[in-house]
């Protein structure tokens, strides 16, 4: 398709101007400093596409159109980062379509059916491209959303020194597998690097208490154990006691209580004279 | 005391690829420490945690504890693999002993043939990501492998 | 080489090295009985804050350990585990430490102290009235 290439070539301002229009035009709201470096990204598009038609014969293949491609899938992660949905991503895009279609209509002297043969691999080569930035939308929300749960992951799980050998976690979220492993390696070390005899995990802040989860936390009280620590486990709600005792989970090695305030006394009880500060006896 | 710390990020990541970092062979009693430190300064090097360096030791202690209980000794193999997106290690212990007749049995707690407790390989299955056996009277090879995301 | 064990009042103490072979473990379970039943403690504190694997093989003999020494009149607490071993071990399976644990040596000593007191005191003398 070197005609398509050529026209593109000695119209690359006028494209690239009106697709700018369209831009403005899709997304309204975007800040003009992001315009700016989406204009940037746009240019270099058109150039590689140019330089893809001049070179190759519109099959979409070859490591020009792996350029094209590659700029396709920055374009679309430079989009998700100014907050332009998939739809505007997808149509602005799209749009090339028509701007560079009615370039083609304008310039060219060839024929009715070079004429349609020339659009055709134009809208092969853009559908192309939209699907690419669709996927790579999609890819670039998905790894945003992954970060911000590790931050989420970060933030929600802090453990407080609240009193003399008492530490306090509470769990807010969902209970998963690779979580309750984390909440259960920095229980470990809150309570080593505190000197901590008592852990207070309260989990008032967690939606669903099943079987799966209760595992996690008899795993945690056993290696708290070992440590020669306790762990006392508070805020069950009503709910999480009807299901944990029809799934018959034994929880008969936890010290359990309804509430946070409940949870402290107990941690005081265990503690005994340790807890006002009296030394333990040397036998 | 601080027992655990978080990875230091201003430390070079090694470059990516594959390395054979230890084989140890498996002799004696001292050897079992040699593997374990070993796997365990392996997996600091590619960049896996306290625990994970620890689980690691662990598996292996069992694994090589295995070949000198049930077939006199053997081979212990440590590998990394670095990926952009992965790191992954494998531990390979391998021996020419009678080789494990029930291996279904032998990923079971309890089982044993040996007069140990029969643990050894059960918590092994527990502590990797994936675990294969390949054995036969004369031969078995046991490879451990942990992968975690960088 | 064996691993020495200590003696404070009534209390064995020893601390494990970070490598230890199996026959070293052995034998400190044999030296630790034998001072028991020696008349020389009511107790055995095994700090393992240097043990930085602690395996299925080891686990086993600690704990046989500590049913040995209560069958002998005494009481075993285990003190110091890291938390990296503590993970590993409770994931490889349920009860694979079978015995008293204490935070540190201190820790252990006194949790053997309330033990032997809770039980009415030395095994070997006529409680005072």
């Amino acid at each position: 398709m070197h005609g398509v290439g050529q026209i593109l070539q000695q119209n690359r301002a006028g494209v690239l101007d009106a697709w700018l229009a369209k831009l403005r035009d899709t997304a309204p709201g975007a800040q003009p400093g992001s315009l700016q470096l989406l204009k940037l990204e746009l240019g270099t598009l058109v150039e590689k596409l140019t330089a893809y038609f001049l070179l190759d014969d519109g099959d979409g293949a070859g490591p020009a159109f792996k350029a094209v491609e590659e700029q396709a899938a920055t374009i679309s992660a430079a989009c998700v980062r100014d907050g332009l949905t998939p739809m505007e991503t997808a149509t602005l895009i799209l749009s090339l379509k028509t701007i560079a279609g009615e370039m083609l209509d304008r310039e060219t002297s060839a024929k009715a059916t070079e004429l349609y043969r020339m659009r055709t691999a134009l809208d092969a080569v853009v559908d192309r491209l939209a699907l690419i930035t669709f996927a790579a939308f999609v890819e670039t929300r998905e790894e945003i959303i992954k970060r911000q749960g590790r931050a989420l992951l970060d933030l929600a799980t802090p453990a407080l020194p609240i009193w003399r050998n008492i530490i306090l976690m509470p769990l807010v979220g969902i209970i998963d597998t690779q979580r309750a492993r984390q909440v259960m390696e920095w229980l470990l070390e809150a309570l080593s690097r505190e000197e901590a005899r008592i852990a207070i995990l309260d989990v008032t802040g967690v939606p669903l208490i099943d079987s799966r989860v209760a595992l996690h936390l008899t795993k945690t009280v056993e290696a708290a154990r070992l440590l020669g620590s306790q762990v006392i486990v508070t805020g069950i709600s009503p709910d999480a006691a009807q299901t944990l005792v029809k799934l018959d989970v034994d929880l008969s090695n936890m010290i359990t209580r309804g509430t946070l305030r409940a949870g402290l006394a107990e941690a005081f009880r265990l503690l005994g004279p340790h807890a006002k500060g009296a030394h333990e006896t040397m036998l | 005391m601080t027992k655990f710390r978080p990875p230091d990020r201003s430390e070079p990541e090694p470059p990516p690829g594959d390395e054979t970092r230890a084989v140890v062979d498996i002799r004696a009693q001292d050897d079992i420490l040699r593997a374990r430190q070993a796997s365990r300064g392996a997996a600091a090097a590619i960049g896996f945690g306290t625990v994970d360096q620890t689980r690691l030791a662990t598996v292996v202690s069992e694994l090589t504890r295995n070949a000198l209980i049930y077939a006199g000794g053997g081979a212990c193999r440590v590998l990394t693999r670095l990926t952009a997106r992965e790191r992954s290690i494998v531990i390979e212990v391998e021996d020419s002993g009678p080789g494990i007749a029930n291996v279904a049995g032998a990923l079971t707690r309890g089982y044993s043939t040996g007069g140990g407790l029969g643990l050894g390989l059960a918590a092994v299955h527990k502590l990797m990501d994936d675990l294969t056996i390949e054995t036969c009277p004369g031969h078995t090879l046991v490879r451990a492998g942990m992968t975690r995301r960088r | 080489m064996r691993v020495p064990i200590l003696r404070l009042g009534r209390v064995l103490l020893t601390s494990l090295p970070a490598d230890l072979t199996d026959q070293q473990v052995m034998d400190l379970q044999i030296d630790a009985l034998a001072l028991i039943q020696a008349g020389k403690a009511d107790g055995l504190v095994i700090d393992i804050t240097a043990a930085d694997v602690v395996d299925s093989y080891m686990a086993r003999i600690l704990s046989e350990t500590a049913k040995m020494v209560k069958i002998m009149g005494g009481v075993a607490v285990l003190a110091g585990m890291q938390p990296a071993v503590a993970l590993t071990l409770v994931e490889m399976g349920r009860d694979m430490i079978d015995m008293e644990t204490a935070f540190d040596l201190e820790g252990g000593v006194a949790k053997v102290g309330r033990m032997v007191a809770s039980r009415g005191g030395r095994h070997d003398e006529v409680p005072t009235a």
